[in-house]
């Protein structure tokens, strides 16, 4: 069991963020092993690992980032460990503690708007996002919490006047969240229904 | 809100395990070590692969096979200016306190709670404050009616303490500063209603 999926460093800024997972041979971590190696070799220019000289230290970080997730790919990652909501199968290669923590990471998640996303949306919603010029942890903001309106859209976009974001661009990133990503699980616990009534529509 | 992170450390694989396959066992005890716990770079979630191990030898007098193990782990760490779906928890009369299932020391200090308001003590609740928000002549309520968007500032590990008061609360070794005082932020009810209105101003 090798290989791990490529690391999507919100810090590095070269290269289209999702380039390296969507060419990747694999390109799903739904199987139970995860892919392998030759996917380090295709892609080598777009790995940011670098490996410093090991030292003596007894615990080394190599590197602090990695790539940071989305919480769909954690949602994924999860789903793939067998953390789903069958609580009665018993997972063998997970002990008790790491099942029950990932139980509860698992329920927040299938609250938030990604359990309702896949692969193909989230790549498809960042390559779209380029004609706005939105930088990566705004991206990544948009596709954890779907903002429905302009005003959910405001605590994500920061400086927005600054950069040139008007009223105009803002509503042209609602109407890509419309059309690209599914609106989020009607959250059933306290009554609150947080699915948009009025659709906008197709793509215009 | 997650991110891998690529680590090196030194693990000691006790005999009992070493019928399993390598990776089973090495990775029990990475699980053991690391799962659950605060390192610096954020919470530790799960283990997301082991990318080699070398070593493996018996020190004289010592039961475990040591091993030289590179792993990837995904971590909890929000960044600062993210934007999360939180539940109420608790308040009192320092501010907010917002929980995720898994993580629970997210605090919202009065400060950082939208102006003006005032803070009573809270009618359902004996011990409990209730802070609520004045706009407009408007009175809302903070609440577990509903789920509370809040945008992170900051991400603190306090050194563990030597002593400890009896009473005390239990030690949070990473505590995330939150705001909600900004447009779109807050209980998520405080904004349905506006977005219905900017609905209706698009369709004109």
């Amino acid at each position: 069991m090798r290989g791990a999926l490529p690391n999507w460093g919100l810090t590095k800024g070269k290269g289209n963020w999702f380039h390296a997972l969507v060419s990747s041979p694999a390109s799903r971590h739904d199987q139970k092993n995860y892919i392998p190696t030759s996917f380090f070799d295709h892609h080598q220019k777009n790995i940011t690992y670098l490996f410093s000289p090991i030292k003596s230290h007894k615990t080394v970080r190599m590197k602090a980032n990695a790539g940071t997730l989305t919480n769909f790919e954690v949602l994924d990652l999860l789903n793939s460990r067998g953390a789903s909501n069958d609580t009665t199968r018993v997972i063998a290669p997970i002990s008790t503690s790491e099942y029950t923590r990932l139980h509860v990471v698992y329920d927040y998640l299938m609250e938030t708007p990604a359990c309702t996303q896949t692969l193909e949306i989230i790549t498809n919603f960042s390559d779209q996002c380029k004609y706005f010029k939105l930088a990566k942890a705004e991206i990544l903001n948009i596709i954890n919490t779907r903002p429905s309106s302009t005003v959910n859209l405001a605590p994500i976009l920061e400086e927005p006047s600054e950069r040139g974001i008007d009223k105009k661009a803002k509503e042209g990133i609602l109407k890509l969240v419309e059309a690209l990503l599914p609106p989020p699980p009607i959250v059933e616990a306290r009554g609150e229904n947080e699915e948009e009534e009025t659709e906008e529509g197709e793509q215009s | 809100m997650f991110c891998l992170s690529e680590m090196e450390d030194t693990v000691r694989v006790p005999p009992d395990l070493l019928n399993l396959p390598l990776e089973v066992a090495i990775k029990k005890v990475l699980q053991k070590l690391l799962l659950n716990k605060v390192l610096s770079i954020g919470l530790c979630v799960s283990i997301y692969d082991i990318k080699s191990a070398e070593g493996g030898f018996v020190l004289p007098g010592d039961g475990p096979a040591t091993y030289k193990v590179r792993f990837i782990i995904v971590v909890f760490r929000p960044f600062v200016g993210e934007v999360i779906a939180a539940r109420f928890k608790e308040s009192d009369s320092n501010g907010l306190r917002l929980t995720l299932g898994f993580f629970e020391d997210i605090y919202v200090p009065a400060p950082l709670i939208p102006r003006p308001n005032r803070c009573e003590p809270d009618p359902y609740n004996r011990n409990q404050m209730r802070w609520v928000w004045i706009f407009e002549e408007q009175e809302y309520i903070i609440d577990d009616s509903c789920q509370i968007n809040f945008r992170v500032e900051n991400i603190s590990y306090p050194p563990v303490p030597t002593e400890q008061a009896e009473d005390a609360k239990p030690f949070a070794p990473m505590v995330i500063t939150g705001t909600i005082d900004d447009d779109g932020l807050g209980p998520v009810s405080w904004w349905e209603g506006c977005s219905e209105r900017n609905n209706e101003d698009d369709d004109t």
